[in-house]
């Protein structure tokens, strides 16, 4: 079966279950049918049939998704990582002589560009919708993926379609994989292991979760993922898997341990929490031949998958046989068709046996019985004092005698064991090692590192190891002599190296270590001196830190995260401003009618509650609106139309594009003239990180107040938040610190954005507003996920209320419409924050119909929320969120009307006390 | 003429050479501190005392692993040198711990155990019960304590202790220094920590030919029997008993009280007397009755089941409360088999809201969370005392992590009048106590999360919301200078365990009721 077919299959055979999930959105699998489907269709129209189609990009759903159409699409899925130099991505597109690129990011944009070699941006493709009719490729390659040459140049594995059912099948089978199930993608694209994570989640109908990259490193981001929300399943290298923290490897139901040989330290480990499997399998045989479930630690790697056997060939008489040692050859439809590139003696590895294809490993094996215990690689053997020695062996051996990882790396005639220091001496760390192990199998010696690195696979990157220790120092940038020195007695004390910006005590040292380093210090620099450097170190030692107070400077603080945000913002904000002029000077606007020349409007969230009503009070005005949503689609119009009952001819002059249309005008520089800017757009959502805030509405704002300097706007409204604060100051690392959720405080950071517009002559406006209601019958769906009224209505059920701080404040959605448009029709009123009307508790209490003795402490009061069962945990998570704050100070009355008591219907006059100041 | 000890000599215990608390008696606890903590203190000082020495110098570091007796060198290594059968003896059970644990119970995950039985090594075989933990799948084990007392590994020609006088208040930290004679006049005495001599001796009144036999027993001739006689003094007059109703708090998280008659002693840790410049009224040895029928204990540490006060005063004690400990786990040995080996002889052990009648007053032991890292230990239990139409509770360093226990336990025991809390809202590191009986030690960033905290000012402020108490107190933080020989905290107005409990006394004073922190010693009623 051919891989599209497979896939077409999978998505038709679930269906409506969810298929895909990264924070904040999921896709059924019949939504990826349809796209994937749209997706393939774009490729196909660039990239001729049976060429290669390189999808650069990982680590996100986007790129999943990008891999599916790839795989659907009449070109050949060929995944290559975003992370690639910039020579060796050329010599990739040239040994793969791809026929069109796809980049996940705008860098590789400009190295495919320079590779000379047909590229999409997928930011510009956006996600169509069109179905288009498809043809059966009829290449048989199912995928390409490129492997490391052993000339350096890159070299490509052309995979049949031949084992991707057996593999599918066998997944599901062995790892018990059930509808519904949560998957893990880790795996980088570039790497094989991500075509199981992905075609055996799909193939199983159960859910594959990509966690988003919220922390500095990927796999920071997905301990911290799977801390938080476990997963059913992960296919991890054990090296990874030896990196996750703790509370993250707890929550892992399922471990497929792969890539890797898997040492008995790892298993230790993950047997406590885990069900655990190991797989082995190398690209060449469709990335897995065998698996099998572990209860205890043996190095048995099951039994082959079906459609696959095993041989084992004795390189000395050239036999091959079914049982005993020697190197696994395996044979079957699912051996890879062979290598494209590299050095023509390395395809001999693909030979045919029997008439059937086989792969010759290079993997030593025992097979007994049919089952295979991995023994190591052939050229890990090496040949001491006369025995053979096995590397990979001894590694695993020590790895779990130390209870740490360890890697056996040959310098030449030198095995060196590398680990990470711990405290004790290489000399202690020797003799340890020498009294377990047979002089022949000892290392020569011992090297320290501060971490094992991995390579993009997650497996260990010996190369990189093996260079690093090569070069000897462990690269500290220490040409400074006297960070030279304390370095040294650094490095006597723990026995290795550290990093100069780490503690010791994070390096694996002990307050014993540290007063040891002091006395030796002191006998350079002086008793009194570096007691009182101690003393300002508070006792944790870092040497560059020690070095700064030896010299009576003051240690620079470690940011914290509202300034590591704030620098990030000014960076960029200094970026827009130096755009901003340009934008106006060099885009081109189109001549309008006279009658509507200078009349456009343009105005984002018309399908939001606000941004709604900003459009029904614009159309009778019959000014020209440029509406722009997150679909880009009419829909949004007939939405509005039934929402609130105007005629279609209402609409003649509104037209609706996308962020992507917009992105795309204002980087060719070249769309309508606008008059002015009202930007409701925003996804609100106080639960939110502020990571994803920053990615999603933040980076919409930006694209908008570009587009408003480009179009030459002559004003802009933002709806800002009255969460936000009281008081409009310049933004700063501080005034987003005493904002307290993430929502909040990335309208703050949005309001920064607008303000440069200022410097173009743009009037701006921002509006920082309460709690808007007035809806009307059509509106009601808004309120579904709204905090506030959602809480009364709980209070209502619960016959509580929870104790509120302070005000509600609140404002009408007509009010708020019309101060928003009366600052784009140049009647501006200056940024404000707008409250039309407070709530006390007694007012609450009164549209609850609750009374004084109803009120709880907030904390009881959502643990009675909590134990009712009748509330929607986010909901309840989002009014803790919202009710974190100290509450609106100052009482308010700039309506009459009773905003609330409409909303709620309930009689008009509520005991009041004191509201009006 | 009758002879008493002198008030200002102190008798500490001693055991394996180190300052005698809970987790030195039981044998296998003993063999991990000496393998994991004491053998890397004397290495370390032996090869280069001059560490140590800057160390000690320096208040941020007092706690850690330093012998503050350094210019003892030759002493010390002496010491140790003589001492390295007991700890081979020790190793061999310390290696038979780890052998269970990282070699023998990792290779079983879920089935049948009854092969460790026959691979037990012989320093436990027939000294454990093996079973698999909550999970079905990680085995795990306990020691049958009392065939652990009874075994080689525990050794009373180990135990002794020492008499020295003391000078002033502030003790210096005393578990991390081996305890030899590093004075003239201190004296060190062999003797197990359990003998009637002992009790003889701190009774008072003896006779001289009682003096004689003592100090022959104790095997002391010559100038060491001259410097012994010298802890002794003629017997003062015996003072008229007190008898009203008192309640009286006596320095840390040690409280007084009479009732009806009834006398009653918590978490006993008391100060010593006959020194100039000691902080004045201060309750010492010399303040207590004659007798005390109730001693409750809150849990295993170090601060509120002090070794040294417990054995001076154990001829007045009738009947010890302690928690139900059932784990006998390396982190929770029996609470019950440590006191009986320490000499008490009535011993009762009492479970979660478990109601006993004592004398005039009832005793009600409550359900104590936190403070003990996370650890698996039962060990502990707050007591709820009722004299008569008042009741009492003392919280110890409980911590209310589940916001709804107190609210719970309120709704079974009804209305409490009087609250002691602990508040140092952040302890120690767990390691810093349990450090060395981990298979494997924690990494710093885990170990730190988990605290020996009590309660803050958020989770105090919820207890007494919960129970709505007349009073107030806040004590156990280690305010008094003698709890310096085992404990070290470095206060200032900052610290957080002083702002929070500043706020929770101001807290209790807004709603218009009693509160305060207490230190060195207040007469609360009478």
């Amino acid at each position: 079966m051919q891989l599209s077919d497979l896939l077409t299959d999978i998505f038709r055979r679930h269906h409506e279950r969810p298929a895909l999930r990264t924070a904040g959105r999921a896709w059924t699998y019949a939504e990826l049918d349809r796209l994937t489907n749209a997706l393939a269709g774009r490729i196909d129209r660039e990239c001729a049939p049976g060429r290669r189609v390189l999808v650069v990009g990982e680590h996100s759903a986007e790129a999943v998704i990008w891999a599916l159409a790839a795989m659907r699409s009449g070109a050949v899925h060929t995944p290559m990582s975003p992370g690639l130099p910039v020579d060796r991505f050329e010599d990739s597109v040239r040994v793969a002589q791809a026929g069109l690129v796809v980049c996940l990011d705008r860098e590789s944009l400009v190295r495919a560009d320079k590779a000379g070699v047909p590229a999409l941006y997928s930011g510009d493709v956006g996600w169509p919708t069109e179905v288009t009719e498809r043809r059966p490729s009829g290449s048989p390659v199912a995928y390409s993926i490129f492997t490391s040459g052993s000339t350096g140049v890159p070299k490509l594995v052309d995979v049949g379609h031949g084992g991707l059912l057996n593999l599918c099948r066998s997944l599901r089978r062995l790892l018990d994989i059930t509808p519904g199930e949560q998957v893990l993608q880790f795996a980088s694209l570039s790497f094989d292991a991500s075509i199981s994570e992905i075609l055996g989640t799909l193939y199983a109908g159960a859910t594959l979760v990509v966690p988003v990259r919220d922390q500095a490193s990927w796999l920071g981001s997905v301990s911290r993922h799977l801390a938080e929300h476990g997963c059913d399943l992960a296919m991890l290298s054990p090296s990874v898997y030896a990196r996750l923290d703790d509370a993250a490897r707890r929550r892992i139901r399922k471990i497929e341990f792969c890539g890797e040989a898997l040492g008995k330290a790892e298993f230790d480990r993950a047997i406590q929490h885990s069900r655990v499997f190991n797989a082995y399998g190398p690209t060449e045989a469709t990335v897995c031949f065998s698996l099998a479930e572990l209860t205890s630690f043996t190095p048995a790697i099951g039994t082959p998958i079906d459609g696959f056997r095993a041989l084992v060939h004795d390189p000395e008489t050239g036999d091959h046989s079914t049982s005993g040692t020697g190197e696994l050859v395996i044979v079957g439809e699912g051996v890879a068709l062979g290598y494209v590139g590299g050095r023509a003696e390395e395809q001999r590895v693909f030979r045919t046996l029997d008439g059937e294809r086989a792969y010759y490993t290079g993997d030593r094996v025992t097979l007994h019985d049919g089952t295979l215990s991995y023994l190591g690689r052939i050229d890990e053997q090496v040949k001491r004092l006369g025995h053979r020695v096995n590397l990979a062996h001894v590694e695993s051996h020590l790895s779990a005698r130390l209870d740490r990882e360890v890697a056996l790396v040959r310098l030449g005639e030198e095995v060196v064991l590398v680990t990470t220091a711990d405290g004790a001496t290489e000399e202690a760390l020797m003799a340890r090692v020498r009294s377990w192990l047979p002089a022949w199998e000892a290392p020569d010696r011992i090297a320290f590192v501060d971490t094992l690195p991995l390579a993009t696979s997650g497996k260990l990157d010996k190369n990189a190891l093996r260079e690093r220790i090569a070069a000897g120092s462990g690269g500290a940038s220490a040409n400074d002599p006297e960070l030279r020195q304390v370095l040294d007695v650094v490095t006597t004390v723990l026995g290795h190296q550290i990093d100069p910006n780490t503690s010791i005590f994070d390096a694996g040292g002990s307050s014993l270590a540290m007063i040891q380093i002091q006395v030796k210090l002191s006998q350079i620099y002086g008793e009194q001196a570096v007691e009182a450097a101690f003393a300002a170190l508070d006792y944790d030692f870092v040497v560059v830190d020690f070095l700064r107070h030896l010299h009576g400077a003051d240690v620079v603080r470690r940011e914290s995260p509202a300034e590591t945000v704030f620098r990030q913002v000014e960076t960029e904000l200094a970026a827009l401003r130096a755009e901003l002029p340009l934008l106006r000077r060099e885009t081109r606007r189109a001549t309008q009618a006279p009658d509507q020349a200078g009349r456009t409007v343009l105005l984002t969230g018309v399908s939001g509650f606000i941004g709604g009503h900003v459009l029904d009070q614009l159309l009778p005005t019959g000014r020209p609106v440029l509406v722009v949503s997150t679909t880009g689609s009419d829909r949004v119009l007939a939405e509005h139309r039934a929402r609130f009952g105007h005629d279609a001819a209402d609409y003649d002059l509104v037209r609706v594009i996308g962020y992507g249309d917009l992105e795309r005008w204002v980087d060719q520089r070249e769309g309508p003239a606008l008059d002015g800017v009202a930007h409701c757009g925003y996804q609100v959502n106080h639960l939110l990180p502020l990571d994803s805030q920053m990615a999603g509405s933040v980076r919409n704002t930006v694209l908008v107040v570009r587009a408003a300097a480009a179009f030459g706007a002559r004003s802009f409204a933002f709806l800002s938040a009255a969460s936000a604060g009281e008081h409009f100051e310049p933004l700063s690392a501080a005034a987003l610190g005493a904002v307290a959720d993430p929502y909040s405080r990335s309208k703050l950071i949005c309001e920064g954005y607008v303000n440069a517009l200022a410097d173009v002559g743009c009037a701006v406006d921002c509006y920082r507003a309460g709690l808007v209601y007035g809806h009307q019958d059509g509106d009601r769906s808004y309120l579904k996920d709204d905090w506030f009224t959602g809480l009364i209505a709980l209070a209502r059920r619960l016959r509580a209320m929870p104790r509120l701080e302070g005000y509600v404040p609140v404002c009408d959605v007509r009010e708020l419409s019309r101060t928003l448009l009366a600052a784009i029709d140049g009647r501006s009123s200056g940024s404000a924050v707008v409250v039309h009307r407070t709530y006390e508790l007694a007012e609450l209490l009164h549209h609850a119909g609750l009374s004084p003795t109803d009120v709880l402490p907030p904390a009881e009061w959502f643990e009675l929320a909590r134990g009712s069962g009748q509330a929607h945990l986010p909901l309840l998570a989002a009014m803790q969120s919202a009710l974190g704050g100290r509450g609106w100070r100052t009482p308010q009355r700039e309506v009459d009307h009773d905003i609330l008591g409409t909303l709620f219907g309930t009689p008009q006059e509520a005991p009041r006390a004191g509201a009006r100041a | 003429m009758r002879y008493s000890l002198r008030q200002d000599i102190a008798v500490e215990p001693v055991i394996a050479g180190w300052y005698g608390w809970s987790y030195l008696l039981p044998p296998q606890t003993l063999a991990r501190f000496v393998r994991n903590r004491f053998t890397s203190i004397i290495d370390s000082y032996l090869s280069d005392p001059q560490v140590h020495a800057t160390a000690v110098r320096q208040r941020k570091m007092h706690g850690g692993p330093w012998v503050h007796a350094y210019e003892h060198y030759d002493r010390i290594a002496s010491w140790y040198q003589a001492a390295a059968p007991q700890r081979e003896r020790l190793g061999e059970l310390f290696d038979a711990i780890r052998q269970v644990e990282e070699e023998i119970l990792p290779r079983y995950h879920g089935e049948c155990l009854d092969p460790v039985y026959q691979e037990l090594p012989s320093a436990l075989a027939g000294r454990l019960e093996v079973f698999y933990g909550r999970d079905n799948r990680t085995a795990d084990y306990r020691f049958i304590e009392p065939l652990m007392y009874a075994s080689e590994y525990y050794d009373e020609t180990w135990q002794q202790v020492r008499f020295g006088p003391v000078t002033r208040d502030a003790r210096e930290f005393a578990l991390t220094t081996p305890m030899l004679e590093y004075t003239p006049d201190q004296l060190l005495v062999d003797v197990p920590l359990n003998s009637p001599l002992l009790d003889l001796i701190f009774r008072g009144g003896l006779t001289e030919a009682e003096l004689a036999d003592v100090t022959a027993r104790f095997g002391l001739t010559d100038q060491r029997a001259e410097l012994f006689a010298s802890y002794f003094e003629p017997a003062p007059q015996p003072t008229g008993t007190a008898t009203g109703d008192v309640l009286e708090y006596v320095g840390h998280a040690c409280v007084f009280a009479r009732h009806d008659g009834t006398t009653f002693l918590v978490d006993p840790v008391l100060s010593y007397g006959g020194y100039p410049g000691g902080a004045e009224h201060r309750f010492t040895f010399a303040d207590l009755p004659e007798r005390i029928d109730y001693l409750l204990i809150t849990h295993n540490h170090q601060d509120h089941m002090l070794f040294e006060t417990l054995i001076r005063i154990r001829h007045r004690v009738g009947t010890v409360l302690i928690p139900k400990s059932s784990n006998a786990s390396l982190v929770d040995p029996g609470l019950g088999g440590i006191l009986r080996r320490l000499g008490f002889s009535h011993v009762v052990e009492v479970d979660d809201l478990d109601t006993l009648d004592c004398g005039s007053a009832q005793v009600v032991a409550l359900p104590f969370l936190g403070e003990h890292g996370d650890l698996r230990i039962r060990s502990k239990t707050g007591w709820l005392i009722r004299f008569g139409e008042r009741s009492v509770l003392f919280a110890a360093d409980s911590t209310n992590i589940a916001p709804t226990m107190y609210a719970k336990v309120a709704e079974v025991i009804g209305r409490v009048d009087t609250v002691f809390i602990g508040m140092e809202s952040i302890g120690a590191a767990a390691s810093w106590i349990y450090g060395p009986l981990y298979g494997t030690p924690l990494d710093r960033r885990t170990d730190q999360s988990r605290r020996l905290n009590g309660s803050n000012f958020q989770q105090a402020k919820d207890i007494v919301d919960a129970l709505d108490p007349d009073e107030v107190y806040v004590y156990a933080m280690g305010l008094e200078p003698w709890l310096g020989v085992v404990m070290a905290i470095d206060y200032d107005e900052n610290h957080p365990a002083i702002v929070d409990s500043d706020l929770l006394v101001k807290h209790v004073r807004d709603k218009g009721r009693t509160a305060d922190r207490l230190q060195l010693r207040r007469t609360l009623r009478r």
